[in-house]
């Protein structure tokens, strides 16, 4: 296998390394393989960005509580801590 | 000052935090754990280890993060035993099944290409994401969690979960992969996916 064999990344690869560059540096090879494979592929690109929107949500965009249960929680607390 | 001065002061203290923060927290319990039940316990739980505790708050954090930082060990504690249960009923096999067989063709290529999830759908996607979250096998499901709960650091949460490096970015990327298909079948529901 040439350089471009080694340097060859398929889909499946390619998304597993956009989530497993966020643990560890990726090695220079994965790294020019991925950007390689990026630059041609539709799929992977829109892959990498729904990551990050799902990444996104779940670090800040979460929200939204029922008002009720918050007060009788409360009552509870204090009731329990005298 | 006499005892009771000072626990009467204590008293109004944490009374002024349990009314001023449990909405707060209720709602960053809620919105990651399934059950409400589960997430009302939760915050419970750590409002009265507040209140054990509160003569070791030093005030050198604002009482809004030291119950934040109380609340978030409750969660971890309820990932770590929700994980290990997960793992336990799904069998042997840690990993579970992996999304990427049903969504890449034999030589890897996406089985259907993935759409970008647009911007002005937002209400859409805060809902489909929500759904699909809770649709994540419980043992994904608390991994992901942690991830966001110990600010992406991995080595903490592979220690915490007992889990190898490999493990852990394999788990992320096949809840991820999970989500995104149960989000695009959601949103673009022409598209569905047959396996979700």
């Amino acid at each position: 296998m040439g350089l471009i064999g080694t340097l060859k990344v398929s889909c499946r690869k390619a998304s597993e390394l956009i989530e497993r560059r966020e643990l560890r540096p990726l090695s220079a090879m994965e790294r020019i393989g991925l950007r390689l494979h990026l630059g041609i592929c539709d799929g992977c690109r829109a892959y990498e960005k729904q990551s990050v929107v799902i990444d996104r949500w779940l670090d800040e965009k979460r929200d939204g509580c029922a008002k009720p249960a918050c007060t009788e929680l409360q009552e509870a607390v204090l009731k329990r801590c005298r | 000052m006499s005892s009771t001065a000072t626990t009467t002061g204590k008293h109004a203290l944490f009374t002024g935090w349990v009314r001023q923060y449990t909405g707060e927290l209720l709602r960053f319990a809620r919105n990651r754990v399934k059950d409400p039940e589960v997430a009302n316990d939760l915050v419970q739980l750590a409002l009265v280890s507040a209140w054990e505790t509160m003569d070791r708050f030093a005030g050198d954090s604002s009482p809004r993060t030291w119950l934040f930082a109380i609340l978030k060990h409750k969660l971890a504690d309820h990932y770590r035993k929700a994980y290990r249960e997960g793992i336990r009923v799904s069998g042997t096999d840690a990993l579970g099944d992996d999304p990427g067989d049903t969504q890449f063709t034999a030589h890897g290529h996406w089985q259907q290409r993935p759409d970008t999830f647009e911007e002005d759908e937002n209400e859409k996607l805060d809902r489909a994401l929500r759904h699909c979250l809770d649709a994540l096998p419980e043992h994904w499901r608390s991994v992901m969690e942690m991830k966001y709960l110990m600010d992406k650091d991995s080595d903490a949460i592979r220690e915490a979960m007992g889990l190898s490096e490999a493990n852990y970015w394999q788990q992320v990327h096949r809840a991820k992969l999970k989500l995104r298909a149960c989000i695009e079948g959601r949103i673009h529901p022409k598209r569905a996916w047959p396996w979700d």
